[in-house]
């Protein structure tokens, strides 16, 4: 019994934990968003940021100690239009997409069996795709409507 | 007729007195009621081969109700003599020392009884005092590790015991497999080269006398490869069907234990590691008595794994020995799939958003997915050591609220083929070469049996048995994350990496754009004008590099000219839409008309090549 008293303030204590990790991120979402927000992904993904400065562009690269790698493309007016995700664990998309998480929802919700292939999603607003397998994953997503004008979307590798 | 007791005593008498001194024995008598009637005598054996000077027991049984006096004889001689043989007073012919003229003689056993009833057994001397030995079966054939009751017929000696051998040794040995005194056969674990062994019995009481038979021990580590619609058929929308489904049985058993269950219409998945079965296939071995796996404060854990096309399995870990083909893994982590009423932890589960649950036979398109991908585990250390990060798989759910928990290596679901004690680096999937129209199904046969495509082959082991040496494949180890680092294709080196997956329906590669073919209006598959040849440069960690040609066809048009069917080796889509260098996912048809080599992680590599994270070879 003892040992069992033990075992749930170890799993009490851990929800502690978690939420103090999840309460260092804000709310709010990135794509779509202002720049400041990369800042917040940094903290969440607890990842080393990188700055990187590109023609027509800023690229604000999150590698975490798992090996993923978060990439966030920043327009010249300072909205985040593309971001992209590479590693052996998928980040989180809702805390990545924000409001556009709805486009992941909605597609999931449309789905009746497994498919096997990648996830891809594309209309005039929203384009998303994700591939990969267990222990890797490799997707990226962007808002056309933010895409600088001059820029390919292949810019979001 | 009829007859006192006291008379047929007299009779009795009588006879003794006739046959001038010559020793009378009596038969075994049964007597039946009071009723009187004659006595009948039966023998046993009533046919007997007999070598030369040899010998055989005959006994014989009479049913009287009277008192009965019986003598033996051959050719109606009592006692029979040197020239037909001869009888003992308790049955026992032996059989002259040259064969006689007739080579038949009859022995009887004869009532002194009125009108003297007998009982007679005929018997054929033969020239040959040697005794013959026949085994069988004849000409058989057994699973490397699988048994064979062998049985030797000796006659013609009364000492039937056999020796056996295997290859001349008796006994047997390791390498050619071991016998019995009794006759039963196990065979090697392995082929032995050559794979044909004899199995010899020899009698033990005259050596000189011995039968063989050939004997073909067949891989244990083959299982055949099915491709068809799945469980749930064609539906008839394309959009749906699941083609290119590879499927095989698997075999789960109740830890230690012979109660087993075979489970057809399991996906094969490279893409995958781990066995994975719905609860509602789990039905004679049902997933309650299967053994739970538990954390370090013993409370049972479930998993959540979400693959990239958002679709998630979620149910309890659980222990059982997992049987495929001739190869077994013992006490092996497996996850049972729509078998908790615990709610999936969605926010650290499924970074994609809540896809599908593979939970039925209708979602999941299959009673299970086999995983037998690069890895050993499908977490590996970073779940030892409870790191955090999405998608989470272990998780602990008391009192219904689920928490992530950290679960050693032993204990998370795990590749089986690495945990078999043969054959456990690795498999080889090979599928048969099959139309540009595709196929109806593998295997397949035509009404009129003029054309027929074989099953494909899932061989376990790389290099390990005479079946599935790697030769001079090209051997691409993967990097760290378990792909080709970089593919290249119309002059561009593509980063995001690529993998063989046979989990996948489609060759998954590039965006229409990309491609210059659009995608299907009413289907995710490409749809060229016109046949597309893709030259694709496939690059290994190890720094080997090889092109392959892949087709890729309208779907339209493969759909509305080969109605019903499931296999096509031109099947494509795109791996992004709008984007270009996306991953490669290249899927079933990559593998139609190949070999493909899957190497686990962390196992020998073959011809010397550095692949520390596994590798892909064809």
């Amino acid at each position: 019994m003892q040992v069992r008293h033990d075992g749930r303030f170890m799993r009490t204590l851990w929800g502690v934990l978690l939420t103090l990790i999840l309460g260092a991120a804000p709310a709010w979402a990135v794509l779509g968003e202002p720049e400041t927000t990369v800042n917040a992904d940094g903290q969440f993904l607890r990842g080393v940021i990188r700055d990187e400065v590109h023609q027509g562009y800023r690229l604000h690269q999150i590698t975490d100690s798992n090996g993923d790698v978060v990439r966030e493309y920043v327009s010249p007016a300072g909205e985040v239009f593309g971001i992209s995700w590479q590693g052996p664990y998928v980040p989180s998309m809702q805390q990545l997409l924000g409001s556009y998480f709805t486009y992941l929802q909605q597609h999931a919700q449309s789905q009746t069996t497994r498919h096997g292939g990648p996830l891809n999603i594309q209309n005039s607003d929203f384009v998303f795709t994700n591939g990969g397998h267990m222990r890797w994953y490799h997707g990226r997503a962007y808002v056309p409507s933010l895409l600088p004008t001059n820029l390919s979307p292949e810019v979001v590798q | 007729m009829r007859l006192k007791n006291d008379s047929s005593a007299t009779l009795a008498s009588l006879f003794g007195l006739i046959a001038g001194g010559i020793l009378l024995s009596s038969c075994t008598v049964t007597r039946t009621g009071s009723d009187i009637s004659l006595p009948v005598i039966s023998l046993s054996p009533t046919t007997a081969t007999v070598p030369a000077g040899q010998s055989v027991q005959f006994t014989a049984t009479v049913v009287s109700s009277i008192a009965t006096y019986t003598t033996w004889a051959v050719n109606n001689i009592v006692g029979g003599n040197s020239a037909v043989g001869t009888v003992s007073s308790t049955g026992l012919y032996t059989a002259p020392v040259s064969v006689p003229s007739p080579a038949t003689v009859t022995v009887k056993c004869i009532s002194q009884s009125e009108s003297y009833p007998y009982g007679s057994a005929i018997v054929t001397i033969t020239s040959s005092a040697s005794p013959t030995v026949a085994v069988s079966p004849t000409d058989s054939s057994a699973a490397t590790g699988g048994t064979v009751q062998f049985t030797a017929n000796v006659t013609g000696i009364a000492n039937t015991a056999v020796t056996w051998y295997v290859n001349g040794v008796a006994g047997g040995s390791s390498s050619v497999g071991s016998i019995t005194s009794a006759g039963a056969y196990t065979a090697p674990a392995s082929v032995p080269n050559p794979p044909t062994v004899v199995v010899t019995a020899t009698s033990q009481a005259d050596t000189s006398e011995s039968a063989s038979t050939a004997l073909t021990i067949t891989a244990s580590n083959t299982v055949p490869l099915y491709v068809n619609f799945g469980i749930n058929g064609d539906t008839g929308v394309s959009s749906t069907d699941y083609y290119n489904g590879l499927f095989t049985s698997v075999t789960i058993c109740l830890p230690g234990t012979a109660d087993c269950q075979t489970i057809p219409d399991i996906l094969v998945d490279t893409g995958s590691v781990g066995l994975r079965v719905l609860n509602s296939a789990l039905t004679t071995v049902p997933a309650t008595e299967l053994t739970t796996v538990r954390n370090t404060v013993q409370d049972q854990v479930l998993e959540c794994v979400q693959f990239g096309d958002a679709s998630y399995a979620w149910g309890p870990v659980l222990v059982a020995d997992v049987v495929i083909g001739g190869e077994k893994a013992s006490y092996l982590p497996i996850q049972v799939l729509g078998d908790t009423v615990s709610t999936v932890p969605a926010p650290s589960c499924l970074p994609l958003g809540q896809g599908v649950n593979l939970d039925t036979v209708a979602a999941l398109g299959a009673n299970g997915i086999l995983g037998v991908g690069t890895f050993a585990q499908d977490c590996g250390l970073d779940c030892a050591a409870g790191q955090t990060f999405t998608p989470y798989p272990y998780y602990v759910c008391p009192e219904e609220t689920c928490q992530t928990t950290a679960l050693p290596v032993t204990l998370q679901v795990s590749n089986p083929v690495a945990f078999f004690p043969t054959d456990n680096n690795g498999v080889e999937v090979v599928l048969p070469v099959i139309p540009a129209t595709g196929a109806p199904s593998l295997p397949y046969t035509s009404a009129d049996g003029s054309s027929m495509i074989t099953a494909g082959s899932l061989i376990f082991g790389v290099g390990t048995e005479s079946n599935n040496g790697i030769g001079s494949a090209t051997i691409y180890a993967a990097d760290a994350n378990g792909n080709f680092p970089t593919i290249g294709y119309n002059g561009t080196s593509y980063t995001s990496e690529g993998i063989l997956d046979t989990g996948s329906k489609a060759l998954y590669v590039l965006d229409a754009q990309t491609l210059g073919a659009p995608v299907c209006f009413d289907n995710p598959y490409y749809c060229p004008s016109s046949p597309l040849s893709l030259v694709l440069t496939l690059n290994g960690a190890n720094g080997s590099q090889g092109t392959v040609t892949l087709d890729i066809a309208n779907a339209d048009t493969l759909f509305s000219t080969s109605p019903g069917y499931a296999a096509f080796n031109d099947l494509g889509g795109p791996s992004g839409d709008g984007l270009s260098a996306d991953y490669f996912d290249l899927g079933v048809p990559f593998f139609f008309g190949r070999g493909v080599f899957v190497g686990i992680a962390g196992t020998a590599v073959p011809n010397n090549a550095t692949a520390p994270n596994g590798y892909f070879a064809f």
